[in-house]
Parts: structure tokens; sequence; C-alpha cells
């Protein structure tokens, strides 16, 4: 029993991550159709800003907000710049001009950083590990468990209980009619990309906190399993990220514990192979829905 | 001579290459209810679309109060007192039906300030409600549970939410059974008769005419003719050539 809790803990905290990473971008796909191979460099700039300034002596509680402000910013700036003037545009035409961004802002953190690994210093708390009973709970597991939860509470006021949130909701499902209301699909698209940009800016945290060393490509890793758990739960709906991101831990987590250790390398593949029964059986994912933020 | 409240001049519309609109024009005077006419395809929609700003023109100009509203975004038009009930209603499913009613109402702020947008809200709330007691007891369901008969009467609610100075109802009966089809144009007479000056989009030939002050018909893009709708309506040889239909209007409904 005890095992099973501790594999339970490992599941959520692993699948809590993946939830977070595909909220962020379901949000702006909701609302422009965008499928955005930039997102992972959001958390990359957000780990490299939280090295510069831990480097810099900045303490801990004021770098979080600053790391989390910036990829806000960072995001704003290029949904503004780089994706702005193709609403409306074929989506194939987003998915490339999303490329031409990741290469845009991965260089600037080549010139920027250098291509050698740097590794994110946390205070000694984060390296802890909490013995609740049986269980073994490592400190940044309870965090990333409990930012997630937090994050996701946020997230679903803001969208269900502010005009906001009625507006993201509505232009997810009519961006015309929702034009006829009087609202700025700019305001609109600045609200998505700002709220995108400050999750990426706390996955970015708690994941390179996790991984421990950063490079600029260290984005495809985690832009991949957010897409996997977005196929998987269901894509352009918050549920669905949800849904997809800890059933995509679980999936992760069972393998390592069911899998004999010979099999292990093949559970990439598997992971794979449960998206496409996934699609097979369920086109709307997981959680059936198809583009709807609301559910 | 006072300004008209609403003045098309000479719309030429299209879609790539395929010109809709040919030069048509219209006018709506303050209080006024007009009827725009025509077939499926005619251009009626495309028509609305434009005045609401959804389409821009290729030629002409579209005047509120004698102002140029023609480059005005969609957006900005609602601010102005311009608010379409767009065709298949859209109504938001997401959202709840007071969510859609203050979707409508978010446009006040940018006209009246905070302050007055407030009040003016929370009283368009209470005149739909009022209106359309079912929506008022159902507020704070989603709008995907309603009929569309009930749907239609959300897009007029969220359409007067914006308290607009000219409500374009494009289709209000599209879809709906013949009787929830009069029920809505109760509405739209008891808003007439309360002032509100509204175009319409209609292909039912008799309610539109019943309802309106004036109306007009347009055919393959172009207006083909302009008149008050009482006399267009007793003019057999008109409804026949341009809409097949003679003899009198059967009972309960027209085609």
């Amino acid at each position: 029993m005890t095992t099973f809790i501790q594999h339970v803990v490992d599941a959520l905290s692993v699948g809590s991550m993946y939830a977070l990473l595909a909220l962020g971008l379901t949000l702006v796909f909701s609302v422009m159709n965008l499928i955005n191979f930039a997102y992972g460099m959001m958390l990359v700039w957000s780990g490299y800003v939280a090295i510069v300034l831990t480097d810099a002596g900045v303490p801990f509680l004021a770098m979080v907000p600053l790391c989390i402000a910036f990829a806000t910013v960072l995001s704003m700036v290029v949904g503004r710049v780089a994706f702005k003037p193709f609403i409306g545009a074929p989506p194939i035409t987003l998915l490339i001009t999303s490329f031409g961004v990741l290469l845009v802002i991965q260089y600037a953190a080549i010139v920027a950083f250098g291509e050698s690994p740097r590794v994110l210093t946390l205070p000694p708390l984060f390296s802890d590990v909490l013995q609740l009973g049986d269980v073994r709970v490592p400190v940044l597991q309870l965090i990333t468990i409990v930012s997630a939860a937090v994050v996701v509470a946020i997230f679903y006021a803001l969208l269900n209980r502010t005009a906001f949130g009625a507006q993201l909701r509505s232009a997810a499902e009519l961006p015309d009619v929702t034009r006829l209301m009087g609202v700025k699909p700019d305001r609109v698209l600045a609200i998505a990309f700002a709220i995108s940009g400050a999750i990426a800016g706390i996955v970015g945290l708690l994941w390179f906190a996790k991984v421990g060393a950063l490079t600029p490509r260290s984005d495809l890793d985690p832009t991949i399993k957010a897409f996997i758990a977005l196929v998987l739960g269901g894509l352009g709906s918050a549920r669905g990220a949800i849904v997809g991101g800890l059933g995509l831990g679980a999936l992760e987590v069972g393998m390592s514990v069911a899998l004999p250790e010979a099999a292990l390398g093949y559970s990439p593949a598997i992971v794979f192979g449960a998206v496409i029964l996934v699609l097979i059986l369920r086109p709307g994912g997981l959680s059936g829905t198809t583009a709807a933020l609301a559910r | 001579m006072a300004e008209p409240l609403l003045h098309v001049e000479d719309l030429v519309v299209g879609y790539g290459h395929t010109k809709v609109l040919k030069k048509v024009s219209l006018t709506l005077e303050k209080g006024q209810a007009l009827a725009v006419l025509g077939a499926n395809g005619a251009g009626k929609t495309t028509l609305m679309a434009t005045i609401a700003g959804l389409l821009r023109q290729w030629e002409g100009r579209i005047e509120l109060e004698g102002q140029d509203i023609s480059e005005v975004p969609a957006e900005d038009r609602p601010a102005l007192g311009i608010v379409l009930a767009p065709e298949g209603r859209g109504i938001f499913t997401t959202l709840s039906i007071e969510e859609n009613l203050l979707m409508g109402a978010s446009c006040l702020r940018r006209r009246f300030g905070a302050a007055e947008a407030r009040q003016r809200s929370s009283e368009g709330l209470e005149q739909v409600y009022g209106m359309f007691e079912v929506l008022g007891r159902r507020r704070k369901e989603k709008a995907a549970g309603l009929s569309g008969g009930q749907q239609q009467m959300l897009a007029i609610g969220r359409a007067l939410a914006a308290s607009p100075k000219v409500l374009l109802m494009d289709e209000p009966c599209l879809g709906l059974a013949p009787k929830v089809g009069n029920e809505v144009y109760a509405a739209l007479g008891e808003l007439r008769k309360a002032g509100q000056s509204i175009v319409v989009v209609e292909e039912s030939v008799r309610r539109a005419l019943e309802f309106a002050d004036r109306a007009c018909v347009i055919k393959l893009g172009e207006k083909m003719l302009e008149d008050d709708a009482a006399s267009m309506k007793r003019d057999d040889h008109l409804l026949e050539a341009y809409f097949g239909l003679a003899g009198p209007a059967p009972a309960g409904t027209a085609p």
C-alpha cells in the first residue's frame, strides 16, 4: 500500500507539471488556433532569468515573481509582434510562424548564454525529502503539486469569474461574434499570451529545478510532453490539458514501475502508441472535448 | 433637416474577386423599422455584416447620425450604437445566459463611462428578463441548454443589453418553428413601439412587411425597390413578381 501511495505521489507530481505545461499551450490554441512550438522557449528563458538573478544575488522570493513577470512580458511581446499579424491565418501559417519564433528566441538565448549547460541553484530546502509515514515526498515534488493546484484554481477563477475570462471563453468559441460585442481581438490575444507566459514562467522554474541543467535547446522535451498531454486530453480545452497532463504522468510512472528494466528504453514508443490508440478510439481526447476553453 | 440615423450609400462589397453587393443604398430614420427582403444569396447577410463592420466595403460609405463610420472596425461599432444580432444567433454556448447578456453590455463602458455603464447594464438586464421571463429564471444556466427560440430571445436580449441606436437583426426566425417565430416578432414589435430603430433581414416576406415601416428588396446584390411596407404588402403584383406570393396571407404565419 505504501509503495502504491508513493507511486501516486510521483505520478501526481510529474502529471501536474505536464498539466501546467499543457494548460499554457491550450489557452493560446483555443483563442487563435495556434500550435505554438515556441512555447518551450518561454520556459527556457524563465530558467535563464532565474540563473542570472540568482547569480546576481537576488533573493529567491524576489527571483520567482521576477521570472514569472519576465516570461509573461516575453510571451506578450511574442504574441504582439510575431503572431498578431497572423490572426485568422490558416493553422499551417501559424505553425510555421511559431517555428520561426522558436528559432529567433532560441538563437537569442545561444548568443546571450552560450550552449554550455547552466545549473539553476535553488535554496537547500528544495533538495529536502519529507518523510510522511513510510512515504517519502521530496519538497520539490510537493511544491510542484501545490503550485499546479494553485495555478489551476486561479486559472479557473480567472476564466469563470471575471469579465476577461468571459471574453476569453467567448473568443475561443465565436471570435467574430465576440468582436460584435465590442471586444478587441488584440486585447483577447494579449490576455491569452500573458496568462500562457505566466504559466510558462512558473513551469520553467519547476521544470529546470527538477532536471537541474539548462541549455538553449532544453525546450524540446517540455514542448513534446505538453503536446502529448494535449493530444491525450483533448486540444483546446482546459479540462483536456489537466486530464492529459495527469494521464501522461500516470502512464510514465506506471511504466517505470511495471516494465522490466530492459523494456524501459521503449517507454517513449509506448507513450506514442498510447497517443495513437487514444486518437483512434476517442478522437476528441480522453476528456472527450473539442476546442472549448471553458470545459 | 436632421441627419438620418443610419445612411448607407452605394455600398459595394464582395468576397475574393466576387462582387456581392452592387451599389446598395438605404436610409433608416430614428424610431423606424426597415425590412431588407430578398431570396437566399441575395446579399442581405453581407449587407448586415458590412454595416456591423465585419466586412470591409470595396466602395461606398456608411454614416451614423451624419458621421462617416465606414472605416471603424467591428469591435468599435457597438460603442457607437450599432449592434448586430447575427444570423444563426451566435450565442456563446459555454457561457451562462447572464454572461451572454453581460458580454452584450460590455461595450457600454466605452460609451458611457464605468459608473453609468454599470447602472445601464443592470437596468438593461432587468429589461431583458422582464421581456423574456425564461431567461431571467434560468440566468445562471449555460446557454447551450436553451431551445432555438430561447436562444433567439437571448440573441435579441444580448443586443438590447448594448443599448443600441440601431439594432440589426439578421434572420431572427431562421430555423425556428412558425409559432416561435411569431413570439420573436411579437417581442420585436414591442421594441419598435418603444421607439427602437431596427433593420431586420428576413426571408419571411409577409411577416417582415407586417412588422416594418419600410422595406427594400435586394436581388442578386442590387436594390430593386424600396417603399412603405404597408403599400408593398398590398401590391399583389409586386409580391408575385419578386417572391412568387399571390393572394391573401395564410392564417397564422406567412412564407
